[in-house]
């Protein structure tokens, strides 16, 4: 398949459908395929398509010099289809920006691709991360307060959780403003909380799960934990899955006033 | 525990509505717990989840959050907003390990002074149950 999909980048690029295409071609670590951007139609035969191309496209469709070559075409996995839904759904993107190829026909997220090149690798899942958030939560929080803090302790404040989530994409982050400085930007102990927490809760009802920060953590945090607990939370909250309808603001954007506060005293 | 723990409470009060309240129960004289140390809000909505982990940041034992009851909100809908911002960051920071008795929310009125000691009272209760916050990270 990987043939078809090389044709079908140079037609569209000679075709002048689009203006580049992002893929993947072979980079120097060969446990990760290198994210490149075509923009020739010879070029085409750098693609490369198996299991060690996992890092997030949908990142590039943002960069400036990226949207300078529209339109943007780009090879889809699930995990990046529902990024890129997120992307239109939050006003980034518009759906005729981007020439999506998907890797797989998909019931839950209709109508954003616009052609199927059947191709599969293995995806990230998270499903195994229900049983040990439950195991958490029975826990004392004296426990789980211990736990975050040795795991957060480890953060060096590289940001590459925040890099390379597709969903993170201010131009200028929280962690980033010393005017007032919110979040402290040496790893100290009460930094390494309040720079963690936060960016899980800007992603709670948005973080598409694609396990990207997690993979991308030098220090292996175990940043999905947190992750996926708020995306299950959103979910039995709100009965919000992030990454399947653009056409509707993520959930905390919106509110109902049937919404339920048993919380409040 | 030391038996004489007196608890920092950061309390949060919307300009419109809990903040009257506290002015009322002032007002009217009405004694409540010492512990709370009040920071006037715009607006339940104005409240960024940064600000509540600031606060135990540099050193509060318990937050209280206040603001206008549903559909009194003076900008119709901060307060709902809010509501569910607050579901999902209370559970958050639950799981991160820090009690629930630590972070409370309520809606008073502007005519609540004697709910507004209720809250305060009970707020101050509970804080001090769990004892001392520590540090954040430690
Ligand atoms: S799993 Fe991580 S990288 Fe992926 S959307 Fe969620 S927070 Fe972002
Ligand atoms: S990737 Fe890991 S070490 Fe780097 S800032 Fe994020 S959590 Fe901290």
């Amino acid at each position: 398949m990987i043939d078809k999909l090389k044709s079908r980048v140079k037609e569209l690029l000679e075709a002048k459908t689009i203006g580049v295409f992002i893929g993947y071609e072979k980079g120097d670590n060969p446990a990760l395929a290198r994210p490149v951007m075509i923009t020739a139609p010879d070029e085409a035969s750098r693609l490369i398509y198996d299991d060690t191309c996992v890092a997030m496209l949908s990142k590039y469709l943002l960069k400036p010099e990226v949207k300078a070559l529209d339109r943007r075409g780009v090879i889809a996995s699930y995990s990046n289809l529902r990024a890129i839904t997120g992307l239109i759904q939050e006003h980034q993107l518009t759906r005729n920006d981007v020439y999506i190829i998907s890797t797989s026909t998909n019931d839950k997220i209709t109508n954003l691709y616009d052609e199927v090149i059947e191709m599969s690798i293995k995806d990230y899942k998270s499903d195994d991360l229900d049983k040990k958030i439950t195991e958490m939560m029975k826990l004392s929080p004296a426990e789980r307060r211990a736990f975050w803090n040795k795991e957060f302790s480890k953060c060096i404040k590289c940001y590459a959780c925040r890099q390379i989530c597709p969903l993170c994409y201010c131009n200028r982050c929280i962690a980033d403003k010393n005017q007032p400085q919110w979040i402290p930007t040496s790893p100290n102990p009460a930094g390494d909380f309040m720079w963690n927490l936060t960016r899980a809760y800007h992603l709670a009802g948005r973080c598409v799960d694609c396990g990207e920060c997690e993979r991308s953590c030098p220090v292996g945090i175990p940043l999905m934990l947190m992750n996926k607990m708020i995306y299950n939370n959103v979910k039995s909250n709100f009965g919000y899955e992030a990454g399947f309808d653009a056409t509707v603001p993520p959930p905390l954007a919106t509110y109902n006033p049937e919404d339920k506060e048993n919380f409040i005293i | 525990m030391p038996s004489n723990f007196e608890p920092k409470i950061i309390a949060f009060l919307c300009n419109w509505c809990s903040y009257a309240g506290a002015d009322l129960a002032g007002t009217s004289r009405l004694k409540y717990a010492p512990n709370i140390r009040v920071i006037k809000v715009p607006c339940t909505g104005r409240l960024d989840p940064l600000f509540l982990m600031k606060a135990f940041e540099v050193g509060a034992d318990g937050i209280l959050v206040s603001g206008c009851h549903p559909n009194d909100c003076h900008y119709r809908s901060g307060n709902f907003l809010a509501r569910r911002r607050w579901m999902v960051f209370k559970d958050m920071l639950e799981y991160a390990g820090i009690e629930p008795g630590r972070i409370h929310f309520s809606w008073v009125s502007a005519a609540e002074g004697a709910r507004f000691v209720e809250v305060v009272n009970k707020v101050t209760d509970a804080v001090k149950a769990l004892g001392p916050f520590g540090k954040l990270g430690k």
